[in-house]
């Protein structure tokens, strides 16, 4: 087991006490009746092994974003645990990542979990050269040597096909692919055991998206990393995931084997969902 | 219980009571059953043909099987080492370590990415496995010849090639890596007869192996040249 989350929510907004009890699918609504603040997640319950790739789908608002935010700690839990393997106490055993400090949350980041962000203006610096962003993450994993950070660079911008040449130019005069494809550099730069991507493709044209996927199939198959793959694309879903996870109101409504969820669907609105395909 | 096959204790697959059903939500919440009370045993090196008419719910068995449909209700065992596993309720992640290890699915239609060549497709499981790559194509390529695919077309996607042609790539994925079980939907529908004898002595060799074979024919006399018992899903139900 990589990372256990049990009974994990997100409340934005002052919460009156009675908000995540009062919301949720079998609410209808993640909207709490009386305070109005935002459950975002609702008691959540998920389970990622070693090697495997999750998927997590649903429409805008149902909460997949701010789930992985949770996970990589972009924003503060309301409730609940999250015990991540590599994070581990004195004790040697996994610690719940969902009380970091701030100094144990850029080692996680650093040395064990990477998110790629849809906006890759919030997963790089574009202050920094391509070969820079990347360099961050060589130093924070211990290297010192100039020589020896330039060519980790240079090997992660070789292995996720941007030209070498460019290495010291800034992100800002990449294309939004090959940005994406800096995030990776970068994020393999951390040499993750876990992988977060939101929406990593969304916005892209399909060829560049196809490429991109493949890439990400690849890396992870030879790297073995486990990953969490959030997309409203089912596409996306089935190009590059094991097991899929349904939310709607900020719950999980539905959780299976890909094909399984895309050909068997349970849940009305995962039915709805397939159907609506084009 | 009934079995259609002889009951005994070395079986590798055993099914027992299997039901599946769908329900859809956005037609009214109306169920559609797919199949009921299906049991069977297969042992190793035997091929069990499902048969029935069309719409009696073979392909929806081996899905099931398979869990791409979720089970309903019922058992299915299979042996993997000293260790007895139920797949119709075993994790999502322990499905999936089966698939890998145990378990191998050839569907009715090949699926897969349009950018991939020939060889590439049929290597795959190898390369999975550990194999080299060049090692692992030359493999493929022999496969490939043996099912007489044309050399210039082993290097093209082979959703250009013909349905005869896709439905041997999709064999030759099958069944480059072996696992313990087999589910075959429809392996000879579409083949002209050379192919189709080829397909059959490949099936005869994976027997010998004692890879236990579970499979879906169009064609009564190909299914009576290659299985070893039959079991007919409709007079079963009926």
């Amino acid at each position: 087991m990589l990372l256990e989350i049990e009974n994990l929510s997100k409340v934005y907004g002052k919460s009156c006490g009675q908000c995540i009890a009062l919301t949720g699918d079998d609410m209808g609504t993640a909207i709490c009746p009386v305070c109005g603040a935002v459950v975002a997640v609702n008691r959540i319950n998920l389970r990622v092994e070693d090697n495997e790739v999750l998927g997590i789908v649903g429409e805008s608002g149902s909460g997949k974003s701010t789930l992985l935010q949770l996970i990589y700690r972009d924003t503060k839990t309301t409730e609940g645990k999250m015990f991540f393997r590599e994070m581990q106490g004195e004790d040697g055993e996994p610690v719940d990542i969902a009380g970091l400090n701030m100094m144990e949350t850029v080692l996680m980041r650093n040395t064990m979990m990477a998110m790629i962000y849809q906006n890759p203006r919030l997963g790089l610096n574009f202050l920094f050269s391509g070969g820079g962003n990347i360099a961050e993450k060589v130093i924070a994993a211990g290297q010192r040597n100039y020589e020896d950070i330039r060519k980790s660079a240079c090997y992660f911008f070789e292995k996720t096909d941007l030209p070498v040449s460019r290495i010291d130019q800034s992100p800002e005069t990449f294309s939004g692919g090959q940005q994406q494809r800096i995030q990776i550099a970068k994020a393999l730069a951390a040499s993750p055991r876990l992988l977060l991507l939101d929406e990593p493709t969304t916005g892209l044209d399909v060829s560049v998206q196809a490429q991109i996927l493949d890439m990400i199939r690849v890396l992870q198959k030879e790297l073995s990393f486990s990953m969490i793959v959030v997309s409203h694309d089912l596409g996306v879903i089935r190009h590059l995931t094991d097991i899929t996870v349904v939310m709607r109101n900020g719950s999980i409504v539905e959780q299976g084997l890909t094909d399984q969820v895309l050909e068997d669907p349970q849940h009305v609105y995962t039915q709805l969902l397939v159907s609506s395909v084009l | 219980m009934i079995m259609q096959t002889s009951p005994s204790s070395s079986y590798r697959l055993r099914v027992s009571k299997l039901s599946k059903s769908f329900t859809l939500h956005n037609r009214g919440a109306i169920e559609i059953e797919a199949f009921s009370d299906v049991s069977f045993c297969i042992d190793p090196g035997e091929l069990l043909a499902l048969t029935g008419p069309s719409g009696a719910g073979k392909s929806s068995v081996l899905k099931t099987i398979y869990r791409t449909y979720k089970p309903g209700s019922g058992q299915v065992l299979l042996q993997r080492g000293g260790q007895l596993v139920d797949l119709a309720a075993c994790s999502d992640s322990e499905m999936l370590e089966y698939r890998r290890a145990d378990i191998g699915f050839v569907t009715q239609f090949l699926k897969i990415l349009p950018r991939v060549s020939a060889v590439d497709v049929v290597a795959a499981p190898l390369v999975a496995l550990g194999r080299g790559l060049e090692n692992a194509r030359a493999e493929a390529v022999d496969l490939l010849r043996r099912l007489y695919i044309r050399e210039d077309l082993f290097s093209l996607s082979p959703l250009t090639f013909s349905g005869g042609e896709q439905q041997r790539v999709n064999i030759a994925r099958g069944v480059i890596a072996p696992k313990k079980l087999l589910l075959l939907d429809e392996p000879t529908a579409s083949l002209d007869d050379k192919s189709a004898a080829m397909v059959l002595e490949i099936l005869n060799n994976l027997k010998q192996q004692g890879i236990c074979i579970l499979a879906i024919f169009h064609d009564r006399q190909r299914m009576e040249q290659i299985a070893d018992n039959e079991f007919n899903i409709m007079e079963y139900n009926s």
